[in-house]
């Protein structure tokens, strides 16, 4: 998908791009926007959750990634040789990855005068995410031909930067 | 040799640091890790911490609670610090650099932005 320079498509497209490029090395692109709907966790999926504390934006941005694709992350994030990385090291790479994004779709919103915050990312696998409520959007996203999926809460969209 | 303290609540953060200084040529140097602010704190307070990386988002004592801490103390207030996170826009920046950070870093990082932090602060004489 191709989407205007200014649009906040373009932004969390940007920002996940350059997050997923500098740190693990993959090309990232978007399959498709649905408003409302939460992603299909597999088991042995990995997600990590990060709130957004107001002002300027509140709500939560969850990543889930497959497994293998995520063993592939760990791996390039860290250097790893043959050795296939530890749960834990799936779990901190994970983490960190959104962590970055988080920082990076904030910088990009919210501009250069306000200051945001944002909790420490919660890992975890599986149907343990929580899926509760309506009020965000679903970025469907590939890397080769893995799905990886971004929720953005709807506050991303509504806010105003003025 | 240089003793260089990364300071950040994960782990793959401070190995991307470590990797990213050592590609770089800032091999000859002892690299310590601490996962909060405390756990900084105290190595600081221990002694021999040339230069602190640190992020902003940590739990315990977070970032800039780990700063307030250096920089009031005599004894650790002239240590350079340089800041590597993803929080980082110029509202912070500004607020940053009158805490007295040296460098601030956006993540991700990348080893030509640490590179040129390091130029800076060697430029300035706080390490050599």
């Amino acid at each position: 998908m191709i989407f205007p320079p200014d649009s906040l498509e373009a932004i969390i497209f940007n920002a996940l791009s350059e997050t997923v490029e500098s740190m693990v090395f993959e090309e990232v692109v978007i399959n498709q926007f649905v408003a409302n709907k939460w992603p299909q966790v597999e088991n042995s999926a990995w997600w990590a959750c990060i709130e957004l504390f107001p002002p300027p934006i509140s709500g939560e941005v969850i990543i889930v990634v497959p497994d293998a694709l995520m063993n592939r992350f760990t791996e390039a994030t860290l250097g790893m040789g043959d050795e296939p990385p530890l749960a834990e090291e799936n779990a901190d790479a994970l983490g960190e990855l959104l962590n970055t994004l988080c920082g990076r779709l904030l910088a990009m919103r919210v501009g250069p005068t306000h200051t945001f915050r944002m909790g420490l990312p919660k890992i975890g696998r599986g149907d343990t995410m929580t899926q509760e409520g309506n009020n965000h959007k679903l970025v469907d996203c590939l890397v080769e031909d893995d799905h990886i999926y971004l929720v953005v809460p709807n506050q991303f969209w509504d806010f105003n930067a003025d | 040799m240089l003793k260089i303290l990364i300071a950040d609540d994960s782990k793959t953060a401070r190995m991307i640091i470590q990797r990213c200084l050592e590609m770089v040529g800032v091999a000859n140097c002892e690299y310590v890790h601490a996962s909060d602010g405390i756990e900084a704190l105290t190595i600081m307070r221990a002694g021999g911490v040339d230069l602190l990386i640190t992020d902003l988002n940590m739990p315990n004592l977070d970032g800039k609670g780990l700063l307030l801490a250096v920089k009031s103390s005599p004894k650790l207030t002239n240590t350079p610090v340089i800041v590597i996170s993803s929080l980082v826009n110029q509202a912070l920046e500004i607020e940053l650099n009158s805490l007295g950070v040296n460098s601030i870093i956006n993540k991700p990082v990348s080893p030509v932005k640490l590179l040129e932090c390091m130029e800076s602060i060697m430029e300035k004489g706080f390490i050599s």
